[in-house]
């Protein structure tokens, strides 16, 4: 995956909170926009350390 | 002699006592200056050594309180000069005819100063209507505020008006938390691309998990500036926030990197 779609992708999530937000007919606020960055961020360190932890585990896997 | 050593010598109790006797001596210059605006005259001399018995009040309180306050472990900066202003102001109190009544203008010395100080208003007039009333107050005062205002927006804040003018209209400046939520981001992408190497044989695993540690600190890092700017606490925020750029940015170097290797191997 290139660096682009990986920020496609990360962006994509942040424009769903953002949508989420229109929907309800309100702007979204600062807190909200972090807490949104901080869940994608937690989403992917959990992705991270669960490939981490499978190839330590069994490197013969890669 | 760095500026924590300075800090030090101007804390030991010998230059918090200088402190309070300056203190005194401060107290002692404003008196002379008041008496001397109202009309009245008093040399130093006369203040300090005719009314010797108020300069040993002063000292004496001094070092009673200088005492006092290191025993009751309150010596410090605030309570030096205060306790050393009000030790000379105190010693006034002595005698009514001592050095408070030597400070104390007559009338005559203040029908005097009266006098003179209307001589000086007609001399003052005079110059300004010499000067052919280019600057006056209410025309100096908002050539005052213009130059500040001036000065402010393009010196210090380096030409950024400038800047502000010339550069595209859409162009917005990102408020700090969006500065943050992107730097959230920049580590979310930084591990999903880690993931992705890391998978791909591109980088090992300790290396991976090395980045997995480092994107962890970068991540409580922006924590903590979120946590300052919860309290308001700007420069702290923008500080931390700058610092955790600085490491995105080394880490995003060497992925890149990696991942150029990883798309043409040889």
């Amino acid at each position: 995956m290139s660096n682009e779609l990986i920020a496609i992708s990360i962006m994509a999530e942040l424009a769903r909170t953002l949508l989420l937000a229109r929907q309800q007919n309100r702007d979204i606020t600062d807190e909200e926009l972090i807490a949104a960055a901080k869940g994608i961020d937690d989403k992917a360190r959990e992705a991270f350390e669960a490939t981490l932890q499978r190839l330590e585990n069994n490197p013969s896997n890669r | 002699m760095s500026a924590e050593e300075l800090k030090e010598l101007l804390s030991t109790p010998l230059a918090l006592f200088i402190l309070m006797l300056g203190a005194s001596f401060g107290s002692a210059v404003k008196q002379i200056i008041v008496s001397r605006n109202a009309g009245g005259y008093i040399s130093l001399r006369e203040y300090f050594f005719t009314h010797w018995p108020e300069t040993v009040v002063m000292l004496g309180t001094n070092i009673g309180a200088f005492i006092g306050l290191i025993m009751t472990d309150a010596l410090n900066w605030a309570s030096a000069l205060g306790v050393g202003y009000a030790a000379n102001d105190a010693a006034d109190l002595l005698t009514k005819k001592g050095r408070s009544d030597s400070i104390t203008p007559t009338i005559q010395q203040v029908e005097e100063r009266l006098e003179q100080k209307k001589e000086e208003q007609v001399i003052r007039d005079e110059l300004n209507k010499n000067q052919g009333g280019f600057i006056r107050p209410g025309f100096l005062m908002p050539l005052c505020c213009f130059l500040v205002i001036v000065l402010n927006t393009f010196a210090l804040n380096g030409c950024a008006a400038f800047d502000k003018y010339l550069s595209a209209p859409d162009q917005k400046e990102q408020s700090f938390a969006e500065r943050l939520r992107d730097a959230y981001l920049a580590v979310a992408s930084a591990r999903r691309v880690g993931d992705i190497l890391v998978q791909a044989e591109k980088i090992s695993i300790k290396d991976g998990r090395n980045l997995q540690r480092q994107l962890n600190v970068v991540r409580d890092a922006l924590d903590v500036a979120d946590e300052y700017r919860k309290i308001g606490n700007v420069p702290n925020a923008e500080s931390k926030l700058a610092a955790t750029l600085l490491i995105l940015e080394e880490l995003e170097t060497y992925l890149k990197e990696q991942q150029k290797l990883q798309e043409n191997p040889t």
